[in-house]
C-alpha cells in the first residue's frame, strides 16, 4: 500500500469522527473538573388534563403511562418521585431537557414545567449518549451506530497515524520522549 | 497555506496525539466494553467481607489511615456518609477494585467489603476515574486526562486543516465531513429542542 493511499484512509477516518472528537475532548475536561453545565431555569409552563386513573398504580407505572401519553422522551428517575394523597410529582429527563410534572390525583390536571439544559450541557452529554433514550426517534437511536463506527474509525485512524509517523517521519528524540510518556502513563494506570 | 505553516500544523497534529496514545486506546476499548456491557460482564464482582474490632468513639483520620494500611485498602475516597444508627461509611475505589468500609462507632466493629472486577471491568474503571482528589498517581492521571481533552480538540482541528491542504477537492472527504457535521448538528439540535 502506498503512502498516499494510507494518508487518504487516515484523513477519511479522521473526517468522519472530527465532530465526535471535539465533543469528546470538551466533555473529558468538563468531567475531569466536575463542572455542572446543566441549566435549571424553567422556560416553559403548560397544563393539560389526563383521563388516567391513578388508583392502584405504582409510582413508576403511573409516571411511565403519563410520559408515554404526553409523548415525552426520556427517563423517569425513581428518586425524584414524590407522592402524597393529592399530588404526584415526577421528572422526565433526557440529555437536553428536564420536564417537571405535577399531577393532581383528585382532578386529573397536569402541570408541566420545561427546563432546557442548554447547548454546553448537550455537547457534554454526547459523551454518555448511546442512543437508548426511551421514546427517542430514529435520529437519536441511530447514534449507537455512529458511536460504534466512530470508535472503529478512531482506532483505524490512530494506528494508521502511528504507522505513518514511524514509517516516514520518525525521529529518535520523538521516540524517546513519547515512548517515555507512554511508559509513565502505563505506570500511573497500574497505580490507580 | 505556506509550507512552514503546513509543517507546523502537521507537527501540532502529531504532537497532540502521541502523548495520549495509551489513554486514547484505553478510551476506545473501554467505550466498546461500556456500549456492549451485556457481553463483557464489566460489573461482575468477586466480593469478600471481613469483620474486625476497632476502637469505639471518635474515629479520626489517623485511625482511618491506620485501618487502611493494616487491611490493604487502597484507592481514592469516592464516597462518604453516615448512617442513621451513627455508623460511618466510606468507599475507596481504584480501577478494578472497590472497598466499602462500614464502621459501627457504638460496637467498634468494622465491616470491610471488597469487590474485584474482571479485566473489562478494570479497563472501564480507568475510563471512569476522574478528578484531582486523591494521592499523587490520581493527580497525575487527572493532569493526563486534561491533556487528552485538549489534545483531542487540537488533534481534530489540525486534522481538518491538513485535510483541506492535502485533499481539498476530494469529494469523498467533503462527503464524510459534511455528513458528520450534519448528523452531529441534527442530534444536538434535536436534544436541545425536544
Amino acid at each position: 500500500m502506498n503512502r498516499r493511499f494510507l494518508i487518504k484512509i487516515h484523513l477519511y477516518c479522521g473526517l468522519f469522527t472530527v465532530f465526535y472528537l471535539v465533543a469528546f475532548g470538551f466533555s473529558s475536561i468538563v468531567l475531569n473538573h466536575k463542572i455542572n453545565l446543566d441549566n435549571t431555569v424553567v422556560t416553559q409552563n403548560w397544563a393539560t388534563t389526563t383521563e388516567i386513573d391513578p388508583a392502584g398504580k405504582e409510582n413508576k407505572e403511573l409516571a411511565e403511562i403519563i410520559k408515554n401519553e404526553l409523548g415525552l422522551m426520556g427517563w423517569t428517575p425513581f428518586w425524584l418521585y414524590k407522592r402524597d394523597s393529592s399530588h404526584f410529582r415526577f421528572t422526565v429527563t433526557h440529555p437536553g431537557r428536564n420536564y417537571h410534572l405535577n399531577l393532581n390525583l383528585l382532578q386529573g390536571t397536569l402541570q408541566i414545567e420545561e427546563a432546557p439544559k442548554g447547548f454546553l450541557s448537550v455537547l457534554n452529554s454526547i459523551h454518555f449518549l448511546n442512543g437508548h433514550i426511551p421514546n427517542a426517534p430514529l435520529l437519536l437511536r441511530s447514534w449507537a451506530v455512529y458511536q460504534w463506527l466512530a470508535l472503529l474509525t478512531m482506532l483505524v485512524s490512530l494506528f494508521l497515524g502511528l504507522w505513518l509517523w514511524i514509517r516516514y517521519h520518525y525521529r529518535t528524540w520523538e521516540g524517546v520522549v513519547f515512548g517515555g510518556v507512554f511508559v509513565i502513563t502505563l505506570f500511573v494506570m497500574v497505580l490507580i | 497555506m505556506k509550507k512552514n505553516t503546513y509543517k507546523l500544523v502537521r507537527k501540532i497534529h502529531l504532537y497532540a496525539s502521541l502523548p495520549v496514545v495509551v489513554l486514547l486506546l484505553m478510551y476506545i476499548i473501554s467505550s466498546y466494553f461500556m456500549i456492549h456491557y451485556e457481553y463483557f460482564n464489566t460489573y461482575q464482582r468477586d466480593e469478600t467481607t471481613i469483620q474486625i474490632d476497632a476502637s469505639t468513639g471518635n474515629f479520626d483520620e489517623e485511625q482511618w489511615s491506620r485501618l487502611l494500611t493494616e487491611y490493604g485498602i487502597t484507592g481514592k475516597l469516592t464516597g462518604e456518609n453516615s448512617g442513621a444508627d451513627g455508623s460511618l461509611m466510606r468507599e475507596y475505589s481504584r480501577a478494578g477494585k472497590q472497598h466499602q468500609v462500614k464502621l459501627d462507632t457504638k460496637t467498634g466493629t468494622v465491616e470491610i467489603k471488597t469487590s474485584k472486577s474482571n479485566l473489562p471491568g478494570m479497563v472501564v474503571g480507568w475510563h471512569r476515574i476522574r478528578g484531582f482528589e486523591g494521592s499523587w498517581p490520581y493527580q497525575i492521571y487527572a493532569v493526563l486526562l486534561d491533556v487528552v481533552g485538549v489534545s483531542l480538540i487540537l488533534f481534530a482541528i489540525t486534522g481538518a486543516i491538513l485535510w483541506l491542504k492535502l485533499l481539498k477537492g476530494d469529494p469523498w472527504g467533503w462527503a464524510l465531513f459534511i455528513a458528520g457535521f450534519v448528523y452531529v448538528t441534527a442530534v444536538v439540535s434535536y436534544l436541545m429542542i425536544v
